[in-house]
């Protein structure tokens, strides 16, 4: 039981995308097809589009976090001995996850006011706006803690001499860059 | 002051290899905190960071990317190469002629660099070892023709400059057709002339007139897609968005009813794929657009602008100083990263010197593609030298006759703005 809560946890991001990615593909393509036969897309369907989508980056945010896939300058690893280099990037690591935590919870705190004020969508007035907001905190929050779990760690480990890196995270550095 | 803080956090920030994404959110946090403390302005951050991609579109680079990646997954790189060496497979150096026309063809679909590399290049560099092209040669082509594919349209980087700066992703589309033929039209030239001092032989023909359109017949499923995505947008059919959900649906059911090889779990796959290539572009938006109210704030478009006209007034040296200060900055940072970082201050100038913004979006996606080539981090290159296995150092090489011919081009277009905007002009954007 508790096995299977960590594995859904250990996940979600993935299927936050694909329910949601899927979703808005829907949502759109039937839009097209409505405009064209009725000449009519309803005003709802294009914001409750743009809330997933939000949702959508937001969990792949997070998710390219642990798959260290975010887009980074590296060139002076090409000039450090490789140990060095590693410590620079538990730095950089290291920073990027108090940023992350930080920026999280200012948005969290954000999502809070918004939530106080009852603030709706007008294309949409009965969904409130903090639903949008919430996923900027927990994807910002979630990117802090991918880094910790499969960044900062690991490297830690590797350098006290426990373990023999991480291996997965340096073969997905090299597919990042689709512009 | 608080320009020095910004630059000055940024610049460690990058140094220390943190993401550009959070190097921004900690420079203008910063900038925030000190100069502004208490105030509701940080919020102006975190509000940012949803709203800029609670945008509609915005929402097409996510249904690029998965186009793209989805007609990957499928046989479409096949086909397109077999249309390229019907046409030109007989003359000399004609399988380099036909990964670059498969390369434009694949342009026009994905819009993206580095995954043309992969698709085209794991068929074409052993197709073309095989016919005794030296590997290195072979890696360094596919790499080189792979860079055209953010300037025809569609093009993720123009869709980020479009939001960045406000200009119409549509004009921006019909903007980068010619200059993407042009780069093609280039590398073609490079590699006849190489292969034929080399000795690249083409292929023996296979058939006649009747073999090469029963050839391009069999390859019309992947040929109409340009057609279905561009001929949207610029019939005004559709939205860059539209075509991107339509393109998407359209790669499904060729790939799951026609060609038969899509299954769920690629779909799946490939979902979670573009969801991640595009949210490693979404997370920039935020702290880049704080970054560029920053800029405006602190008059620092400005500032550099009166600079710059100290120096020359003249158009085109200004535009020429731009161009060779990016293709130095893209041999570092990668083209998203660039135009989010720069547009901001580089587009007030080149305004104040009388070009359309439009022009320029082209110039600078030409201009960074470069930098897919260039050392010592070219991402064209190190998927190339992946494919191939070769020493990346002969792959640097041989890439250099055509990354001449791409600068070339780019001073071309400088030199002639005409080839980037008649096609504009003509559609009346």
């Amino acid at each position: 039981m508790l096995k299977k809560a960590i594995y859904l946890l250990d996940h979600l991001e993935e299927y936050i995308i694909i329910a949601l990615f899927t979703a808005i593909l829907l949502i759109l393509g039937s839009g097209v097809i409505t405009r064209y036969i009725f000449s009519y897309t309803p005003s709802w369907a294009e914001q409750l589009a743009r809330i997933f989508f939000v949702w959508v980056s937001f969990a792949g945010i997070s998710l390219a976090a642990r798959h260290g896939m975010h887009l980074r300058v590296t060139a002076i690893n090409l000039i450090l001995p490789q140990r060095i280099g590693k410590l620079v990037l538990l730095v950089g690591d290291l920073i990027a996850s108090v940023v992350a935590f930080t920026i999280g919870y200012r948005i969290l705190l954000l999502t809070i006011s918004i939530y106080q004020r009852g603030q709706t969508f007008a294309a949409m007035t009965s969904v409130p706006v903090w639903v949008m907001y919430v996923a900027g905190a927990l994807g910002m929050i979630g990117m802090g803690v991918r880094l910790v779990q499969t960044g900062i760690i690991p490297t830690i480990l590797e350098f006290v001499g426990k373990r023999n890196g991480s291996k997965e995270k340096d073969s997905d550095q090299n597919k990042l860059g689709k512009e | 002051m608080a320009t020095l803080v910004l630059f000055g956090v940024l610049a460690v920030a990058l140094v220390l290899t943190v993401p550009i994404a959070i190097g921004l959110i900690l420079a203008t946090g910063t900038v925030f905190m000190i100069f502004h403390p208490n105030t509701p302005l940080f919020n102006l951050l975190s509000q940012a960071m949803v709203t800029t991609i609670d945008s509609f579109p915005i929402m097409a680079v996510p249904f690029f990317m998965l186009v793209g990646i989805l007609m990957e997954k499928t046989g479409i790189a096949l086909r397109l190469i077999r249309v390229g060496e019907a046409i030109a497979g007989t003359t000399p150096g004609g399988l380099g002629a036909a990964a670059i026309i498969a390369c434009v063809f694949f342009a026009a679909i994905s819009g993206s660099g580095p995954a043309v590399v992969a698709a085209i290049g794991a068929i074409m560099i052993p197709a073309m070892a095989a016919r005794n092209y030296d590997k290195d040669y072979s890696a360094s082509l596919v790499a080189s023709a792979a860079t055209i594919g953010p300037v025809i349209p569609p093009s993720i980087p123009m869709i980020i400059y479009g939001a960045t700066v406000g200009v119409s992703v549509v004009k921006l589309f019909t903007a980068g057709f010619l200059p993407g033929l042009l780069m093609g039209a280039g590398l073609l030239v490079v590699n006849f002339i190489i292969s034929k001092k080399r000795g690249y032989l083409g292929k023996p023909r296979e058939g006649g007139i009747k073999w090469v359109l029963a050839q391009i017949w069999d390859g019309k499923w992947a040929l109409f897609m340009p057609f279905l995505i561009l001929g949207g947008i610029y019939g005004g059919i559709f939205t860059p968005t539209e075509s991107a959900v339509v393109g998407t649906f359209y790669a499904l059911i060729v790939g799951t009813f026609i060609y038969k090889d899509l299954t769920l779990k690629k779909v799946k796959d490939s979902l979670i794929e573009a969801a991640l290539l595009s949210s490693i572009v979404m997370i920039l938006l935020g702290g880049a657009t704080t970054f560029g109210r920053l800029l405006t704030i602190e008059k620092i478009p400005a500032a550099l602008a009166s600079w710059m006209l100290g120096i020359t007034e003249t158009p085109i040296l200004i535009m020429l100083m731009i161009n060779l200060a990016l293709l130095i900055s893209g041999m570092f940072i990668d083209t998203i990263s660039n135009i989010v970082l720069f547009a901001p201050l580089l587009v007030p100038i080149i305004i104040a010197v009388g070009y359309d913004p439009a022009f320029f979006g082209v110039i600078m996606t030409v201009n960074l593609c470069i930098g897919f080539l260039t050392p010592p981090l070219g991402m064209n290159l190190f998927v190339a030298q992946g494919v191939a296995k070769v020493p990346f150092e002969s792959i640097v090489k041989q890439v250099m006759p055509f990354l001449a011919i791409l600068i070339f081009t780019l001073g071309l277009m400088i030199l002639f703005p005409d080839i980037v905007m008649v096609l504009p002009r003509l559609f009346g954007y």
